[in-house]
Protein backbone atom coordinates (compact mmCIF):
# COMPACT_ATOMS: atom_id res chain seq x y z
CA UNK A 1 0.00 0.00 0.00
CA UNK A 2 0.89 3.37 -1.02
CA UNK A 3 1.26 5.05 2.65
CA UNK A 4 3.12 1.62 4.03
CA UNK A 5 5.60 2.70 1.44
CA UNK A 6 5.74 6.17 2.23
CA UNK A 7 5.79 6.10 6.05
CA UNK A 8 8.37 2.85 5.69
CA UNK A 9 5.33 0.42 8.14
CA UNK A 10 6.05 -3.13 6.70
CA UNK A 11 8.26 -3.61 10.65
CA UNK A 12 7.96 -1.08 12.89
CA UNK A 13 10.05 -2.76 15.55
CA UNK A 14 12.91 -4.30 14.12
CA UNK A 15 15.61 -6.81 15.32
CA UNK A 16 16.61 -4.38 17.95
CA UNK A 17 13.39 -5.26 19.65
CA UNK A 18 13.85 -8.90 18.68
CA UNK A 19 17.29 -8.89 20.36
CA UNK A 20 15.83 -6.90 23.69
CA UNK A 21 12.50 -9.86 24.04
CA UNK A 22 15.81 -12.33 23.98
CA UNK A 23 18.15 -10.50 26.10
CA UNK A 24 15.63 -9.39 28.65
CA UNK A 25 14.29 -12.96 28.53
CA UNK A 26 17.51 -14.03 29.53
CA UNK A 27 18.00 -11.22 32.26
CA UNK A 28 14.56 -12.17 34.07
CA UNK A 29 15.37 -15.79 34.22
CA UNK A 30 18.84 -15.31 35.61
CA UNK A 31 17.83 -13.08 37.84
CA UNK A 32 14.64 -15.17 38.79
CA UNK A 33 17.36 -18.33 38.90
CA UNK A 34 19.88 -16.10 41.09
CA UNK A 35 17.05 -15.09 44.23
CA UNK A 36 15.45 -18.91 44.23
CA UNK A 37 19.19 -19.86 44.61
CA UNK A 38 20.12 -17.80 46.94
CA UNK A 39 16.60 -18.98 49.20
CA UNK A 40 17.71 -22.45 48.53
CA UNK A 41 21.67 -21.82 49.39
CA UNK A 42 23.09 -22.77 46.13
CA UNK A 43 25.79 -19.71 46.35
CA UNK A 44 27.65 -21.10 43.51
CA UNK A 45 24.78 -21.07 41.09
CA UNK A 46 23.26 -17.55 42.56
CA UNK A 47 26.54 -16.22 42.18
CA UNK A 48 26.95 -17.62 38.00
CA UNK A 49 23.71 -16.10 37.53
CA UNK A 50 24.19 -12.74 38.70
CA UNK A 51 27.57 -12.60 37.06
CA UNK A 52 26.03 -13.51 33.57
CA UNK A 53 22.54 -11.66 34.12
CA UNK A 54 24.77 -8.13 34.50
CA UNK A 55 26.55 -7.85 31.34
CA UNK A 56 23.39 -9.20 29.51
CA UNK A 57 21.12 -6.04 31.44
CA UNK A 58 24.00 -3.99 30.37
CA UNK A 59 23.80 -4.79 26.73
CA UNK A 60 19.63 -5.01 26.92
CA UNK A 61 19.45 -1.48 27.67
CA UNK A 62 21.81 -0.20 25.63
CA UNK A 63 20.33 -1.77 22.65
CA UNK A 64 16.94 -0.85 23.87
CA UNK A 65 18.49 2.91 24.38
CA UNK A 66 19.78 2.89 21.14
CA UNK A 67 16.25 1.63 19.26
CA UNK A 68 14.95 4.70 20.49
CA UNK A 69 14.23 7.31 18.61
CA UNK A 70 14.40 10.29 21.16
CA UNK A 71 16.35 8.23 23.67
CA UNK A 72 18.00 11.31 25.58
CA UNK A 73 14.04 11.65 26.71
CA UNK A 74 13.87 8.49 28.07
CA UNK A 75 13.44 9.90 31.45
CA UNK A 76 9.80 10.59 30.66
CA UNK A 77 9.49 7.06 31.22
CA UNK A 78 9.92 7.49 34.60
CA UNK A 79 8.36 10.37 35.30
CA UNK A 80 4.79 9.42 33.68
CA UNK A 81 3.10 6.33 34.49
CA UNK A 82 0.58 4.66 32.42
CA UNK A 83 -1.17 1.82 33.96
CA UNK A 84 -2.48 0.47 30.90
CA UNK A 85 1.56 0.33 28.94
CA UNK A 86 3.22 -2.57 29.55
CA UNK A 87 6.37 -0.61 28.60
CA UNK A 88 5.74 1.49 31.22
CA UNK A 89 5.44 -1.47 33.77
CA UNK A 90 8.57 -2.96 31.66
CA UNK A 91 10.84 0.30 31.78
CA UNK A 92 10.50 0.29 36.08
CA UNK A 93 10.97 -3.23 36.18
CA UNK A 94 14.35 -3.38 34.24
CA UNK A 95 15.09 -0.36 36.70
CA UNK A 96 14.36 -2.05 39.90
CA UNK A 97 16.54 -5.46 38.48
CA UNK A 98 19.39 -3.53 37.31
CA UNK A 99 18.85 -2.03 41.31
CA UNK A 100 18.98 -5.58 42.56
CA UNK A 101 21.34 -7.20 40.11
CA UNK A 102 24.10 -4.67 41.19
CA UNK A 103 23.42 -5.11 45.09
CA UNK A 104 23.88 -8.78 44.37
CA UNK A 105 26.95 -8.52 42.64
CA UNK A 106 28.17 -6.12 45.26
CA UNK A 107 27.05 -8.65 48.01
CA UNK A 108 28.62 -11.87 46.14
CA UNK A 109 32.11 -9.11 45.58
CA UNK A 110 32.25 -8.66 48.97
CA UNK A 111 31.87 -4.62 49.02
CA UNK A 112 28.53 -5.34 51.27
CA UNK A 113 27.14 -7.65 53.93
CA UNK A 114 23.68 -8.48 53.36
CA UNK A 115 21.39 -8.88 56.51
CA UNK A 116 19.86 -12.32 56.55
CA UNK A 117 16.46 -10.37 56.00
CA UNK A 118 17.80 -8.14 53.48
CA UNK A 119 18.70 -11.01 51.66
CA UNK A 120 15.56 -13.00 51.79
CA UNK A 121 13.63 -9.71 50.94
CA UNK A 122 16.05 -8.92 47.85
CA UNK A 123 15.57 -12.66 46.95
CA UNK A 124 12.05 -12.91 46.49
CA UNK A 125 11.72 -9.23 45.19
CA UNK A 126 14.16 -11.32 42.08
CA UNK A 127 11.46 -13.65 41.68
CA UNK A 128 8.69 -11.20 41.59
CA UNK A 129 10.85 -8.69 39.35
CA UNK A 130 11.95 -11.85 36.78
CA UNK A 131 8.55 -12.44 36.52
CA UNK A 132 7.86 -8.49 35.32
CA UNK A 133 10.38 -8.81 33.22
CA UNK A 134 9.72 -12.07 31.24
CA UNK A 135 5.95 -11.34 31.18
CA UNK A 136 5.73 -7.38 29.87
CA UNK A 137 7.22 -8.34 26.37
CA UNK A 138 4.25 -10.57 26.04
CA UNK A 139 1.75 -8.33 27.38
CA UNK A 140 3.28 -6.07 25.10
CA UNK A 141 2.64 -7.84 22.03
CA UNK A 142 -1.15 -8.65 23.28
CA UNK A 143 -1.62 -4.75 24.53
CA UNK A 144 -1.49 -3.96 20.57
CA UNK A 145 -4.14 -7.04 19.65
CA UNK A 146 -6.15 -4.66 17.40
CA UNK A 147 -3.06 -4.01 15.42
CA UNK A 148 -1.48 -7.50 15.55
CA UNK A 149 -4.03 -10.59 16.01
CA UNK A 150 -1.76 -13.19 15.96
CA UNK A 151 -0.22 -12.42 19.16
CA UNK A 152 -3.76 -11.35 20.87
CA UNK A 153 -3.64 -14.11 23.23
CA UNK A 154 -3.21 -14.05 26.77
CA UNK A 155 -1.45 -17.00 26.85
CA UNK A 156 1.86 -15.23 25.53
CA UNK A 157 3.20 -13.62 28.77
CA UNK A 158 2.82 -16.49 30.62
CA UNK A 159 4.66 -18.76 27.27
CA UNK A 160 7.44 -15.97 27.45
CA UNK A 161 7.79 -16.17 31.26
CA UNK A 162 8.22 -19.79 31.05
CA UNK A 163 10.47 -20.25 27.95
CA UNK A 164 12.54 -17.39 29.65
CA UNK A 165 13.49 -19.55 32.38
CA UNK A 166 14.16 -22.00 30.32
CA UNK A 167 16.61 -19.85 27.94
CA UNK A 168 18.42 -18.74 31.56
CA UNK A 169 18.71 -22.23 32.57
CA UNK A 170 19.95 -23.50 29.10
CA UNK A 171 22.70 -21.32 29.31
CA UNK A 172 23.69 -21.40 32.60
CA UNK A 173 23.96 -25.03 31.65
CA UNK A 174 25.96 -24.64 28.36
CA UNK A 175 28.54 -22.71 31.14
CA UNK A 176 28.38 -26.48 33.22
CA UNK A 177 27.84 -25.52 36.83
CA UNK A 178 26.60 -27.30 39.56
CA UNK A 179 24.36 -29.48 37.28
CA UNK A 180 22.01 -30.55 39.60
CA UNK A 181 20.01 -27.53 39.74
CA UNK A 182 20.52 -25.99 36.82
CA UNK A 183 19.20 -29.05 34.78
CA UNK A 184 16.22 -29.66 36.29
CA UNK A 185 15.18 -25.88 36.38
CA UNK A 186 16.46 -25.99 32.69
CA UNK A 187 14.01 -29.39 32.34
CA UNK A 188 10.99 -28.26 33.85
CA UNK A 189 11.11 -25.09 32.42
CA UNK A 190 11.22 -26.57 28.74
CA UNK A 191 8.43 -29.02 29.41
CA UNK A 192 6.45 -26.57 30.85
CA UNK A 193 7.05 -24.33 27.80
CA UNK A 194 6.34 -27.27 25.32
CA UNK A 195 3.03 -27.50 26.96
CA UNK A 196 2.27 -24.26 27.34
CA UNK A 197 3.51 -23.51 23.42
CA UNK A 198 0.73 -26.81 22.28
CA UNK A 199 -1.94 -24.65 23.83
CA UNK A 200 -0.93 -21.18 22.44
CA UNK A 201 -0.68 -23.12 18.74
CA UNK A 202 -4.19 -24.81 19.06
CA UNK A 203 -5.45 -20.86 19.93
CA UNK A 204 -4.26 -20.00 16.79
CA UNK A 205 -5.77 -22.87 14.82
CA UNK A 206 -9.13 -22.07 16.79
CA UNK A 207 -9.11 -18.29 16.70
CA UNK A 208 -11.09 -15.69 14.64
CA UNK A 209 -11.37 -14.80 11.46
CA UNK A 210 -8.32 -12.28 11.92
CA UNK A 211 -6.27 -14.55 14.25
CA UNK A 212 -6.20 -17.25 11.12
CA UNK A 213 -5.69 -15.16 8.39
CA UNK A 214 -2.56 -13.83 10.84
CA UNK A 215 -1.63 -17.54 10.62
CA UNK A 216 -1.66 -18.32 7.28
CA UNK A 217 0.73 -15.03 6.44
CA UNK A 218 2.98 -16.33 9.23
CA UNK A 219 3.27 -20.07 7.70
CA UNK A 220 3.64 -18.59 4.22
CA UNK A 221 6.51 -16.01 5.13
CA UNK A 222 8.10 -17.47 8.40
CA UNK A 223 7.48 -20.65 7.68
CA UNK A 224 10.55 -22.50 7.77
CA UNK A 225 11.88 -20.76 11.38
CA UNK A 226 8.00 -21.51 12.36
CA UNK A 227 8.60 -25.00 11.86
CA UNK A 228 11.60 -25.30 13.37
CA UNK A 229 10.78 -23.14 16.08
CA UNK A 230 7.88 -25.73 17.27
CA UNK A 231 10.17 -28.82 16.36
CA UNK A 232 13.60 -28.14 18.10
CA UNK A 233 13.21 -24.96 19.78
CA UNK A 234 9.60 -26.61 21.88
CA UNK A 235 9.44 -29.95 20.69
CA UNK A 236 12.60 -31.87 21.24
CA UNK A 237 14.08 -30.03 24.66
CA UNK A 238 10.20 -31.17 25.99
CA UNK A 239 11.04 -35.09 24.65
CA UNK A 240 14.56 -35.02 26.05
CA UNK A 241 13.49 -33.34 29.09
CA UNK A 242 10.92 -36.39 29.82
CA UNK A 243 13.07 -38.71 28.78
CA UNK A 244 16.05 -37.04 31.23
CA UNK A 245 13.45 -36.89 33.90
CA UNK A 246 12.17 -40.46 33.58
CA UNK A 247 15.72 -42.25 32.96
CA UNK A 248 17.34 -44.25 35.31
CA UNK A 249 20.61 -43.98 34.05
CA UNK A 250 24.12 -43.40 35.90
CA UNK A 251 25.62 -42.73 32.82
CA UNK A 252 27.08 -39.51 32.68
CA UNK A 253 28.43 -38.61 29.55
CA UNK A 254 24.95 -39.44 28.39
CA UNK A 255 22.93 -37.32 30.62
CA UNK A 256 25.04 -34.34 29.84
CA UNK A 257 24.72 -34.73 26.24
CA UNK A 258 21.26 -34.38 26.60
CA UNK A 259 21.18 -31.70 29.31
CA UNK A 260 23.40 -30.02 26.62
CA UNK A 261 20.87 -30.81 24.13
CA UNK A 262 18.01 -29.42 25.72
CA UNK A 263 19.91 -26.20 26.60
CA UNK A 264 20.86 -25.23 22.93
CA UNK A 265 17.32 -25.99 21.93
CA UNK A 266 15.68 -24.35 24.25
CA UNK A 267 17.61 -21.07 23.86
CA UNK A 268 16.90 -21.24 20.17
CA UNK A 269 12.81 -22.00 20.62
CA UNK A 270 13.16 -19.12 23.11
CA UNK A 271 14.52 -16.86 20.44
CA UNK A 272 12.50 -18.41 18.09
CA UNK A 273 9.22 -17.43 19.23
CA UNK A 274 10.40 -14.24 20.14
CA UNK A 275 11.90 -13.37 16.41
CA UNK A 276 8.76 -14.71 14.22
CA UNK A 277 6.31 -13.34 16.56
CA UNK A 278 7.07 -10.02 16.84
CA UNK A 279 8.36 -9.72 13.02
CA UNK A 280 5.16 -11.56 11.68
CA UNK A 281 2.55 -10.06 14.13
CA UNK A 282 3.80 -6.89 12.06
CA UNK A 283 3.62 -7.97 8.82
CA UNK A 284 0.28 -8.42 7.86
CA UNK B 1 -16.94 20.58 23.79
CA UNK B 2 -17.32 19.11 20.78
CA UNK B 3 -17.45 15.91 19.03
CA UNK B 4 -15.63 16.35 15.54
CA UNK B 5 -15.12 13.77 12.93
CA UNK B 6 -14.14 13.16 9.64
CA UNK B 7 -16.26 11.82 6.37
CA UNK B 8 -15.21 10.71 3.13
CA UNK B 9 -17.78 10.04 0.47
CA UNK B 10 -16.44 7.53 -1.84
CA UNK B 11 -18.61 8.22 -4.50
CA UNK B 12 -17.74 12.00 -4.88
CA UNK B 13 -14.16 11.62 -4.23
CA UNK B 14 -11.85 11.47 -7.84
CA UNK B 15 -8.75 10.35 -6.48
CA UNK B 16 -6.94 13.73 -7.40
CA UNK B 17 -4.66 13.98 -3.77
CA UNK B 18 -5.49 17.48 -3.52
CA UNK B 19 -6.39 16.66 -0.04
CA UNK B 20 -2.45 14.46 0.54
CA UNK B 21 -1.37 17.83 -1.18
CA UNK B 22 -3.03 20.28 1.25
CA UNK B 23 -1.93 17.99 4.35
CA UNK B 24 1.51 18.34 3.22
CA UNK B 25 1.65 22.18 2.59
CA UNK B 26 -0.62 22.95 5.79
CA UNK B 27 1.40 21.18 8.58
CA UNK B 28 4.69 21.40 6.64
CA UNK B 29 5.37 17.75 6.74
CA UNK B 30 8.99 16.79 6.13
CA UNK B 31 10.02 14.92 3.15
CA UNK B 32 9.32 11.05 2.56
CA UNK B 33 6.19 11.23 5.12
CA UNK B 34 2.33 11.85 5.00
CA UNK B 35 0.15 12.45 7.63
CA UNK B 36 -2.69 11.86 4.64
CA UNK B 37 -2.72 9.84 1.33
CA UNK B 38 -4.45 7.64 -0.21
CA UNK B 39 -4.63 3.84 -2.44
CA UNK B 40 -6.75 2.42 -4.80
CA UNK B 41 -8.17 -0.67 -4.25
CA UNK B 42 -8.80 -2.39 -7.74
CA UNK B 43 -11.48 -5.49 -7.79
CA UNK B 44 -12.82 -7.84 -10.51
CA UNK B 45 -11.07 -8.58 -14.03
CA UNK B 46 -11.46 -6.76 -17.32
CA UNK B 47 -14.23 -5.58 -18.21
CA UNK B 48 -16.06 -5.87 -14.77
CA UNK B 49 -13.50 -3.78 -12.76
CA UNK B 50 -13.83 -1.69 -10.30
CA UNK B 51 -12.09 0.49 -8.21
CA UNK B 52 -12.17 3.19 -5.97
CA UNK B 53 -10.27 5.05 -3.21
CA UNK B 54 -9.37 4.38 0.43
CA UNK B 55 -8.09 7.08 2.64
CA UNK B 56 -5.47 6.37 5.34
CA UNK B 57 -4.89 8.91 8.30
CA UNK B 58 -5.55 8.80 11.94
CA UNK B 59 -9.00 8.07 12.61
CA UNK B 60 -8.84 9.66 15.92
CA UNK B 61 -10.45 6.52 17.21
CA UNK B 62 -12.91 6.96 20.70
CA UNK B 63 -11.06 3.56 22.13
CA UNK B 64 -7.38 5.30 20.52
CA UNK B 65 -4.87 1.73 21.58
CA UNK B 66 -2.19 4.53 20.56
CA UNK B 67 -2.87 6.22 23.63
CA UNK B 68 -2.93 3.22 26.31
CA UNK B 69 0.18 1.64 24.62
CA UNK B 70 2.03 4.98 25.52
CA UNK B 71 4.31 4.59 27.95
CA UNK B 72 4.90 8.45 28.66
CA UNK B 73 1.33 9.72 28.50
CA UNK B 74 2.72 11.86 24.90
CA UNK B 75 -0.70 10.56 23.56
CA UNK B 76 -3.68 11.73 24.92
CA UNK B 77 -7.39 12.90 24.22
CA UNK B 78 -8.04 16.47 24.25
CA UNK B 79 -10.88 17.75 25.48
CA UNK B 80 -12.32 18.08 22.04
CA UNK B 81 -11.73 14.31 21.41
CA UNK B 82 -8.73 14.82 19.13
CA UNK B 83 -6.07 12.30 19.76
CA UNK B 84 -2.99 14.14 20.34
CA UNK B 85 1.01 13.84 20.85
CA UNK B 86 2.57 15.87 23.07
CA UNK B 87 6.57 16.31 21.03
CA UNK B 88 8.16 16.86 24.00
CA UNK B 89 7.11 13.57 26.24
CA UNK B 90 7.53 11.24 22.91
CA UNK B 91 10.63 9.18 23.29
CA UNK B 92 10.57 7.30 19.83
CA UNK B 93 9.56 3.58 21.34
CA UNK B 94 6.82 3.35 18.62
CA UNK B 95 4.34 0.90 20.97
CA UNK B 96 1.77 3.23 19.32
CA UNK B 97 2.69 2.89 15.59
CA UNK B 98 2.45 -0.89 16.40
CA UNK B 99 -1.01 -0.75 18.05
CA UNK B 100 -2.59 1.58 15.59
CA UNK B 101 -4.36 -0.66 12.90
CA UNK B 102 -4.70 2.05 10.40
CA UNK B 103 -0.85 2.60 10.37
CA UNK B 104 -1.54 6.10 10.52
CA UNK B 105 1.47 7.30 12.72
CA UNK B 106 4.53 7.85 11.51
CA UNK B 107 8.57 8.90 13.03
CA UNK B 108 8.82 12.31 12.15
CA UNK B 109 12.41 12.33 10.21
CA UNK B 110 13.50 15.65 11.41
CA UNK B 111 12.37 15.99 14.85
CA UNK B 112 12.40 11.44 15.97
CA UNK B 113 8.81 11.74 17.33
CA UNK B 114 5.86 9.49 15.84
CA UNK B 115 3.67 12.09 14.56
CA UNK B 116 0.09 12.43 12.54
CA UNK B 117 -2.80 13.86 11.41
CA UNK B 118 -4.18 16.69 13.80
CA UNK B 119 -7.70 17.07 11.78
CA UNK B 120 -5.89 20.57 11.49
CA UNK B 121 -6.29 21.46 15.17
CA UNK B 122 -4.86 24.95 14.70
CA UNK B 123 -7.31 25.84 11.61
CA UNK B 124 -9.75 23.77 13.92
CA UNK B 125 -9.61 26.28 17.00
CA UNK B 126 -9.78 29.21 14.28
CA UNK B 127 -13.71 27.89 13.64
CA UNK B 128 -11.97 26.99 10.04
CA UNK B 129 -12.48 23.02 8.32
CA UNK B 130 -9.13 20.93 8.12
CA UNK B 131 -6.87 21.76 5.30
CA UNK B 132 -7.77 18.26 3.28
CA UNK B 133 -11.47 19.38 3.89
CA UNK B 134 -11.45 22.74 2.68
CA UNK B 135 -9.04 21.70 -0.35
CA UNK B 136 -11.39 19.20 -1.40
CA UNK B 137 -12.61 20.49 -4.98
CA UNK B 138 -16.26 18.13 -4.83
CA UNK B 139 -16.42 18.10 -1.55
CA UNK B 140 -15.79 14.59 -0.88
CA UNK B 141 -14.31 15.17 2.75
CA UNK B 142 -16.57 16.53 5.30
CA UNK B 143 -15.82 17.73 8.68
CA UNK B 144 -17.70 18.64 11.87
CA UNK B 145 -19.22 17.77 15.24
CA UNK B 146 -20.75 14.51 15.52
CA UNK B 147 -23.02 15.48 18.50
CA UNK B 148 -24.34 19.00 16.90
CA UNK B 149 -27.73 17.27 14.97
CA UNK B 150 -27.59 20.47 12.34
CA UNK B 151 -24.12 19.94 11.45
CA UNK B 152 -23.38 18.55 7.79
CA UNK B 153 -21.11 15.76 8.23
CA UNK B 154 -24.26 14.51 11.14
CA UNK B 155 -26.93 15.51 7.91
CA UNK B 156 -24.55 13.11 5.81
CA UNK B 157 -24.28 10.33 8.08
CA UNK B 158 -27.83 10.08 8.10
CA UNK B 159 -28.57 10.52 4.56
CA UNK B 160 -25.95 8.17 3.23
CA UNK B 161 -24.53 4.35 3.41
CA UNK B 162 -21.99 4.78 6.34
CA UNK B 163 -19.17 2.51 6.84
CA UNK B 164 -16.32 2.47 9.61
CA UNK B 165 -12.92 1.22 8.46
CA UNK B 166 -11.78 -1.49 10.17
CA UNK B 167 -14.41 -2.03 12.03
CA UNK B 168 -13.72 -5.35 13.77
CA UNK B 169 -10.59 -3.76 15.51
CA UNK B 170 -12.75 -2.11 17.81
CA UNK B 171 -11.48 0.84 18.01
CA UNK B 172 -14.73 3.44 17.37
CA UNK B 173 -13.20 5.66 14.56
CA UNK B 174 -14.15 9.17 14.69
CA UNK B 175 -13.94 8.76 10.31
CA UNK B 176 -16.42 7.26 8.49
CA UNK B 177 -16.62 6.61 4.56
CA UNK B 178 -19.92 7.18 2.95
CA UNK B 179 -21.04 4.92 -0.16
CA UNK B 180 -18.28 2.85 -0.11
CA UNK B 181 -18.89 -0.17 -2.44
CA UNK B 182 -15.85 -2.49 -2.16
CA UNK B 183 -15.04 -4.56 0.58
CA UNK B 184 -10.97 -4.75 1.35
CA UNK B 185 -9.73 -8.13 0.62
CA UNK B 186 -6.93 -9.37 2.48
CA UNK B 187 -4.26 -11.86 0.59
Amino acid sequence: MEIEAANGLHHIWEWPVVLHFVLSALVGGLIGIAGFSRIIKKDKLAKIATYTAFPILAVDLLVLWLDLTRGFRAFWLFLSFRVTAAISWGSWALLLTGLVTVIFLADHLDYIDLSSFADNFLSWASIILALAVTTYTGAMLTSSMAAMPLVSSMLLAPLFAVSAVAMAGGLLELLNIERTVSSWVLTIASVSSAVLFGFYVGELYGGTQAVQQAYSHLISNYGLVWWLTIGLGFGLPAILGVFWMSSQTRREKLICCVTKAVALFSLFGGTGIRFVLLMAGQGH
Amino acid sequence: MANYGLAVDLEKCVGCKACVVACKAENEVPEGVFRLTTHELEQGSFPDLDTELRHDQCRHCENAPCISVCPTKASYRDEDGFVRIDFSKCIGCKACMVACPYDARFINPEGGYADKCTYCIHRVKEGKDPACVNTCPTDARIFGDLDDPSSKIRREISNNRVTLPQEEAGTNPKFFYLNKKLNEVKA
